[in-house]
């Protein structure tokens, strides 16, 4: 699917097509009609935007800053009739962008900071003003379930972007207060019809980038700490696994812009993943060894089935042409729970650590070699740092001896001068450049 | 969605959201009404919250470990009911501490956070440069051990609000005008 920017190239492209004789007039309308009006973003409007949000924020706390001067001064009344007014205010703005200005981005979005805003410091406010000392977690909570319509009736990334946030500050202080908070699911997916909206709209401009990595992070660190007294390095297999699949998914992605994030968090995070799972160090301790099984908490292992399942899924059903990377890239959550299982068996951590290494350099020169066929500088860079810090972490590694390390060194080196070799005689016979 | 029905919900909205801050004034204000008055001594530090600004962190002696493992020794987190009567001067006496929610109306409920409890009126919020101010007075008087520190806190029904912070009987704010060295 075509993004605006794309559809707008085309259209500028046509006069010459018709010209050259590619396409007749009859066949520009027939395209024109197919991709309708190009209805993006101008720059003017995100910037007007940017601005508004930027502006109401200022404006707000500026506003608290000269009340929190006259404080102490203030009775009970007056401090219950200023912590409200804010939000009054906010209201009231709200009703009148809903009747008049409910088309404008700008406006929506900065009447939604305003009220975040209000939201917020009438809680906090009140609960200075008879010093309550209350509880982080509810806090967080009660202010991002106030946010969450007004995500919806105004549009609002900015208040997603919020709620994702104080949804993540919740579940970290619920976690220290109450143990694993489980509701950080559903409380997630209150916002997933939004989104479900937001990308039938074919969101083209930043707004959309903004989401995607937004979500990427949340469910990346909202896995960190839901998993925080699970199971000895049962972090590995989940993580593994969500890296794999934020790649899967960027590149199944239909739009650029949502694609980008997904595949930059995955991209980043399942090699610097594999790179720490090459040292014996992690899977020395994993598994449920010497542990009562039964006493195990069942949400982590419903969790990572549930990743595994769409790793899988998406693997299965995707496009056949990208079926060849993806694999190698599937490969890293199952090699993970090889890793684990053999660990939590008593193996020899060496073992998964080897494997590891293997995989590693495979992945990395797998990236390299595609990065070239391609023509990618992209992706060869990205191949070559895969395999480059894994040759200096193992330079440096003092477990593994001086010999073994030399030994591997200039196998590898051959290796590769020998598949430079190769490649220099099979384009010189095939009447390439040297 | 149209617009009158967009309204129509944002109405019922800007409600709810005028509706939590309204109703922790009105339990509040029903504490500090008709609640019952005890006093709780305490040794203030002063730390920064940066939602509610600067505050005096209250401890109190009842929050020591051995008070909790003479009612309830086994427990690292969760929360306990602590039902209190009026000691001598209505400073506030444990009567019991419990895992199920009391008879009588002079109780609060405490956090209990690794191992330690955590009362709900443990900060007094003040103007950014008192608090400090305020730690000073009593750490130096505390020397001399002159300084009578605690706070007066009223009680309803397990609602618990903190009502005024007094160093050397007097009131906090007071005490920083008339003392102002």
């Amino acid at each position: 699917m075509m993004n605006s920017r794309e559809v707008q190239s085309l259209y500028d492209d046509l006069p010459a097509l018709i010209w050259a004789g590619v396409l007749t007039q009859d066949d520009a309308t027939r395209l024109r009609e197919h991709y309708g009006e190009v209805t993006s973003a101008s720059k003017a409007t995100v910037f007007a935007m940017l601005i508004a949000v930027l502006g109401a924020g200022l404006i707000g706390s500026g506003v608290i800053l000269l009340i929190a001067h006259n404080w102490e001064q203030l009775g009970r009344p007056a401090r219950t009739v200023l912590s409200f007014a804010p939000l009054f205010a906010g209201q009231l703005i709200g009703f009148w962008v809903l009747a008049k200005r409910s088309h404008s981005p700008a406006w929506c979005e900065g009447v939604t900071l305003l009220l975040i805003a209000g939201i917020g410091a009438a809680i906090s406010l009140i609960a200075q003003t008879y010093h309550i000392t209350g509880d982080q977690a509810t806090f967080f909570l009660t202010w991002s379930l106030l946010v969450l319509p007004c995500i919806y009736l105004f549009k609002s990334t900015t208040g997603s972007l919020f709620y994702l946030c104080g949804i993540l500050l919740w579940a970290g202080f619920a976690q220290e207060r109450f143990g694993q908070p489980q509701l950080f699911w559903p409380l997630t997916a209150l916002l997933f019809p939004f989104l479900w909206w937001q990308s039938k709209e074919r969101l083209e401009d930043m707004r959309a980038a903004w989401l995607s990595l937004a979500l990427a992070l949340h469910f990346t660190i909202g896995l960190g700490i839901i998993l925080q007294d699970s199971m000895t390095a049962l972090w590995t297999i989940v993580f593994a696994a969500l890296m794999t699949i934020y790649i899967l998914v960027g590149e199944r992605l239909p739009s650029r812009t949502t694609r980008v994030p997904f595949l930059l968090v995955g991209g980043i995070g399942a090699p610097i993943l594999m790179l720490v799972f090459t040292f014996e160090g992690i899977w020395r301790n994993a598994g449920y060894r010497g542990d009562d099984i039964t006493k195990a908490p069942l949400l982590p292992d419903l969790v990572l089935l549930g990743i595994l399942a769409i790793v899988i899924g998406l693997t299965i059903f995707g496009p056949k042409q990208k079926r060849a990377v993806s694999f190698l890239w599937v490969a890293f959550p199952v090699l993970t729970v090889i890793a684990f299982a053999l660990a939590a068996w008593g193996v020899p951590a060496g073992i998964a650590q080897a494997m590891f290494n293997l995989y590693t350099a495979v992945v990395g020169i797998a990236m390299l070699v595609a990065g070239v066929r391609r023509g990618s500088m992209v992706l060869a860079n990205y191949g070559m740092v895969i395999v480059s810090a894994l040759a200096i972490l193992r330079f440096f590694d003092a477990d593994i001896s001086f010999v073994l390390r030399g030994i591997i060194f200039i196998v590898v080196g051959i290796c590769f001068l020998a598949t430079n070799l190769v490649l220099v005689r099979k384009r010189t016979a095939n009447g390439g450049a040297a | 969605m149209n617009r009158p029905v967009k309204i129509g919900i944002f109405l019922l909205v800007a409600l709810a959201q005028l509706y939590v801050p309204a109703s922790m004034i009105w339990q509040y204000e029903d504490t500090l009404e008709n609640g019952t008055l005890f006093k709780f001594k305490c040794a203030p530090v002063d730390p920064y919250d940066p939602f509610r600004g600067r505050y005096v962190s209250l401890r109190f002696p009842q929050q020591d470990d051995t008070v909790r493992f003479k009612w309830l020794p086994a427990m690292d987190f969760g929360s306990v009911f602590i039902s209190v009567k009026q000691g001598e001067n209505d400073f506030a006496e444990i009567m019991d501490i419990s895992r199920t929610q009391p008879d009588s109306a002079n109780y609060f409920r405490a956090i209990v956070r690794y191992g330690s409890l955590e009362y709900p009126f443990n900060r007094f919020y003040m103007d950014e440069f008192a608090a400090p101010q305020a730690e000073i007075a009593y750490t130096e008087t505390l020397r001399d051990n002159l300084l009578d520190t605690y706070v007066t806190v009223r009680i309803l029904n397990g609602q618990a609000v903190l009502e005024e912070l007094y160093l050397n009987d007097m009131p906090v704010g007071e005490y920083l005008r008339t003392h102002p060295e």
